[in-house]
């Protein structure tokens, strides 16, 4: 390639799409239908270098000062093999705050680790593109834009609002996106490929909600939860008997950090197996006539679990403004008249936490009631997990490898003749 | 150069606009494009709407009695749309530029344009 200029030669883009959330960073080729890695959205961050570990730690990014008594000679550990490792003094640490990114150092690390490990290339050939927030802020949008120019060298790169690679990932440039994540849940009127920024309305109940709701309905039955990494093994109890279970040896000074976030991977794995929200508003007889579930939990304790599936996963539809069903009527209520009626017509559900049995139909029924009568009301959500989670990414795939795409990156010429306000031209 | 050249070797000569006109703040038309019936009280609504996001939300923009679908903006920049074609404003110092663009024209060539000479004029005080 001659320096500076692209060659856009059909099939050769070799775009990259990386899509931050705040429960991982999705990252991947354009043209593929699911991203190469998904790392977590937190950092392990552990002490200066330790005489006895240099050499047991290979993947650790050098900070390039490793000489001794450099107080910032900090070691970061990314990606879950490093991450969920038991380690002294390692704090755990996320670098996304209220769907944006918020840590520039951690975030530079999860990158630098992703163009290493996953991508394995060098981050000067590939055109990059980047979900972002729909009320991402101008100065992050310019930061981001600046990093990757000046940083990594990219030869080209864009911004879209997640909400319209969602919509884009079920084939519609016009629906409303309810996107429901770990952090939030947001409802997203997007008209012709273009987010209503007016109308965006989102809430913080999300997977992290329940995950903490879980946790406490668990610690108030009195449920032992210890992570499967304290766990050395275990017996074989009847159901509803204390655990019996022998211990690990593990290393001494475990951050409470670090400890909480192995605890929040337990609940998510209780929450994903077990949790389940009715058609309608919670009901103790109906819930009591739907098979009870079993699940057992890593110190070997088990037992079925009835009615409390649904009363915790009720939290996050039965909130008078909060509620999922309320925050879509909200936002399409705050849109121009003429618009309301696309976007009951194409309702894309998508994010990780929309995963929860029942999800759809419940958010089908509640927006049944709250839109206006004979509205034709209809909801895409795909059925693949992988669809769901990754929407926004496979989104952003199918938008980098779309021809007339090709004239709208911004380029690395064009980002040295405008400077970075470039962006907020470009990537509306 | 006269506010008719900046229309018609600015703006429509870069052929991502297709109409446009460049007027003051009080709605008065300086210059516009052939066959842009753009009226006063439609472009004094849009300015004030500039300000107060609110008007246009609701109402959405409408120009030549074409009624647009607003996107987003600042107190700088209006974007609206409808379907395949859609308009970007721009406020200067003391002037509004106001462009239509249509399919193919992606929203962010015109936007490129407008914004160009938008930031020119700011620089001449205008």
């Amino acid at each position: 390639m001659s320096g500076g200029t692209m060659l856009y030669g059909g099939d050769e883009i070799g775009a990259l799409v990386f899509d931050p959330g705040h429960h991982s960073l999705r990252v991947g080729y354009a043209q593929e239908d699911s991203p190469k890695a998904e790392i977590p959205s937190v950092v392990g961050i552990g002490q200066a270098a330790q005489a006895s570990d240099t050499n047991l730690d290979p993947e650790t990014k050098t900070d390039n000062n490793v000489t001794p008594g450099n107080s910032d000679s900090r070691k970061f550990y990314v990606d879950t093999n490093y991450v969920n490792v038991p380690r002294s003094h390692m704090e755990v640490q996320t670098y996304m705050k209220d769907g944006m990114i918020d840590n520039w150092e951690l975030f530079e690390k999860v990158i630098d680790y992703a163009y290493a490990n996953v991508i394995q290339s060098e981050p000067e050939y590939h055109p990059v593109l980047f979900s972002e927030a729909s009320w991402n802020v101008r100065n992050n949008r310019e930061k981001l834009t600046e990093l990757m120019f000046e940083k990594y060298n990219v030869p080209a790169f864009f911004l879209v609002k997640n909400a319209v690679l969602a919509a884009f990932s079920s084939g519609r440039a016009t629906a409303l996106v309810v996107d429901s994540g770990a952090t939030h849940t947001s409802a997203v009127p997007v008209h012709e490929g273009y987010v209503l920024s007016q109308a965006v309305v989102k809430s913080p109940l999300g997977g992290d909600f329940l995950s903490r709701q879980c946790r406490q309905h668990l610690e108030k039955h009195g449920i032992d939860l210890s992570p499967v990494y304290k766990i050395a093994s275990k017996d074989v109890v009847k159901e509803r008997d204390n655990a019996r279970c022998t211990l690990r040896k593990l290393p001494e000074n475990l951050t409470q950090s670090w400890q909480n976030y192995m605890l929040q991977l337990m609940m998510q794995d209780f929450q994903m197996n077990v949790l389940q929200v009715l058609e309608n508003p919670y009901d103790e007889r109906v819930a009591a006539q739907i098979p009870t579930v079993h699940y057992e939990f890593p110190n070997g304790y088990h037992q079925d679990f009835a009615s409390e599936r649904f009363k915790i996963a009720e939290s996050l539809f039965d909130n008078a403004m909060l509620g999922a069903g309320q925050l879509a009527s909200t936002s399409v209520g705050m849109c121009d008249a003429d618009v309301r009626l696309s976007l009951f017509g194409s309702v894309v559900v998508t994010g990780g936490n929309t995963l929860l049995q029942g999800f759809p139909e419940r958010l089908n029924r509640d927006l049944q009631l709250r839109a206006p009568s004979n509205t034709r009301l209809k909801m895409i959500s795909a059925n693949g997990s992988v669809e769901r989670r990754f929407g926004a990414w496979i989104g952003g795939s199918i938008l980098a490898s779309i021809g007339t795409f090709q004239q709208m990156w911004i380029s690395s010429q064009e980002y040295e003749e405008a400077g970075k306000s470039q962006v907020e031209r470009k990537c509306p | 150069m006269s506010w008719q050249d900046y229309v018609d070797n600015q703006l429509l000569a870069s052929q991502c606009v297709t109409k446009a006109c460049i007027a003051g703040h009080d709605g008065n038309i300086w210059a516009q494009s052939n066959g842009f019936e753009v009226t006063k009280e439609e472009l004094a609504k849009l300015i004030s709407g500039f300000d107060q996001q609110d008007l246009l939300t609701s109402n959405g923009v409408t120009l030549a009695g074409q009624r647009y679908i607003y996107l987003s903006g600042t107190d700088r920049v209006v974007r609206a749309k409808l379907g395949r074609s859609g308009v970007h404003c721009m406020k200067t110092t003391q002037a509004v530029i106001v462009s239509i663009y249509e399919d193919p024209v992606q929203p962010q060539q015109a936007a490129s344009v407008v914004e160009k000479l938008g930031d020119y004029l700011i620089t001449c005080g205008y």
